[in-house]
């Protein structure tokens, strides 16, 4: 893919706080709507099932938001790319790469913060383990090297972190300064949020994706506002910490560092951003309380909507954009 | 947009008129809190009625919200009356009827927080 040819984003990890296993209980819910909706129809081979479940059943009943913590690869082509955050989702996201192009290979890791739920999956991502690699790991909080170190110590994990393989090195980079990382035109944004987190403003050939997780926004602060909504200006892709509703924000999780559905609309309308993308969604949430979230949100964008339409979309793993 | 206010016994009905776009919520935010601050002083209670509001802007809806969590703070007793349709969805999206109960009349409202108000309502 030429770099003119868009970027492709990829969630690995969407859920906030803690990754979330599928359990019994949720699959027997899903199998029970699905046979319901079923019952009386006959399927002549498993093409006809396949496309009953593709084309028929509702989005939470054939699929699952997923359960990993944040990680989200943007990729321009088959040999650039920026990994956002290092949450569960990033074993697969390791593995996959592993697979498709082997190694050596140098990785770019963008992130923003270092709380457990965007780091644990590093001791995980198999090529760090494989000499050969590079791994650059870029962010704007001072202790960002000492978090990945701190994981890998004893008695955590079994590996120490001088022992892994590949050259991994790290690059604390001025908060609110626009670098060049592989290509990528990355701006950083400090956040609102326990220890602080960046959002990070990625371009590249003409399209813009912000990568904005963990981020509370007070609604009596008009002019950190118009801040971010000039960070999301023009905007193709906006991914929003969503995880909580708005009076939850206002009320009993007011400075817990998150935000809300309709704080994303109202800043991505602001900004006229083209396409939100809900995200760090809340363990305690299962796939239909998700998936009306967003028709929700989707219905809130109607209602509110200025002068342009905004898509909204609600992240899951597996989920894949192009822009 | 405009605001008025009716006495009935021991309780405050707040009438807003018009749309809430983002200016007209700065004046809402206004009348509200001096509002909640006065019912509190005074162990009077409030109701919002939004009956001849047609539409709340997200400033409106952010207004609404910071009365709504003054409220909480100060053990003040306040519901919202008469939502039209597109206003009652909002508040419901936003989660705003977690936090301030929703009637969709004023005599419901009123009977609600006090025997005394409802009475006066119904003598008028
Ligand atoms: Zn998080
Ligand atoms: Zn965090």
């Amino acid at each position: 893919m030429p770099a003119d040819a868009g970027l492709l984003v990829r969630f690995w990890g969407t859920r906030g706080s803690l990754p979330k296993a599928a359990d019994s209980a949720m699959l027997q819910d899903k199998l029970q709507a699905a046979l319901r909706q079923a019952a009386g129809r006959r399927f002549d081979d498993d093409d006809a099932i396949e496309r009953f479940i593709r084309d028929e059943l509702p989005f939470p009943v054939s699929h699952t938001f997923g359960g990993n913590s944040p990680c989200v690869q943007i990729a321009a082509g088959d040999d650039e790319e920026l990994i956002c955050d290092m949450g569960s989702g990033a074993r697969e996201l390791g593995n996959r790469i592993l697979a498709e192009r082997g190694s050596p290979r140098t990785y770019h890791i963008l992130m923003s913060h270092v709380h457990w739920d965007h780091i644990m999956g590093f001791p995980f991502f198999v090529p760090a383990f494989i000499p050969g690699n590079t791994i650059h790991i870029y962010g704007c909080h001072p202790g960002l090297e000492e978090a990945f170190r701190r994981q890998h110590g004893p008695p955590s994990f079994p590996v120490p972190f001088d022992a892994l393989g590949a050259d991994i090195r790290f690059h604390v980079m001025p908060a609110g300064e626009t670098l060049d990382i592989a290509g990528f035109r990355v701006r950083s944004h400090l956040q609102l949020h326990g220890g602080d987190s960046y959002g990070y403003r990625i371009e590249r050939g003409g399209k813009s994706v912000i990568y904005s997780t963990d981020s509370e926004h007070k609604h009596e602060d008009e002019a950190a506002l118009a801040d971010v909504a000039a960070f999301f200006r023009d905007a193709d892709l906006v991914i929003f910490d969503a995880m909580y509703s708005l009076a939850d924000t206002a009320s009993v999780k007011e400075d817990w560092g998150h935000s809300s559905n309709i704080m994303g609309v109202e800043l991505c309308h602001r900004a006229r951003a083209r396409h939100l993308c809900m995200f760090h969604h809340e363990p305690v949430n299962d796939d239909a309380t998700l998936y009306r979230l967003l028709q929700e949100t989707r219905r809130y964008e109607e209602i509110s909507r200025r002068d342009h339409p905004l898509h909204v979309t609600s992240a899951y793993d597996g989920l894949e954009i192009r822009l | 947009m405009e605001i008025e206010s009716q006495h009935f016994a021991d309780t405050v009905v707040l009438s807003a008129h018009g749309r809430v776009d983002d200016e007209a919520s700065e004046q809402l935010k206004g009348a509200l809190l001096a509002q909640v601050d006065t019912c509190e002083a005074e162990g009077e209670r409030l109701v919002i009625d939004l009956g001849e509001v047609e539409y709340i802007s997200s400033g409106g809806l952010r207004a609404l919200m910071m009365v709504a969590k003054r409220v909480h703070s100060q053990d003040a007793v306040m519901v919202v009356a008469r939502p039209s349709s597109v206003v009652r969805e909002i508040l419901e999206i936003s989660r705003f009827h977690l936090m301030i109960r929703m009637f969709d009349d004023i005599p419901a409202a009123l009977a609600a927080l006090s025997p005394q108000a409802a009475e006066a309502y119904g003598a008028r």
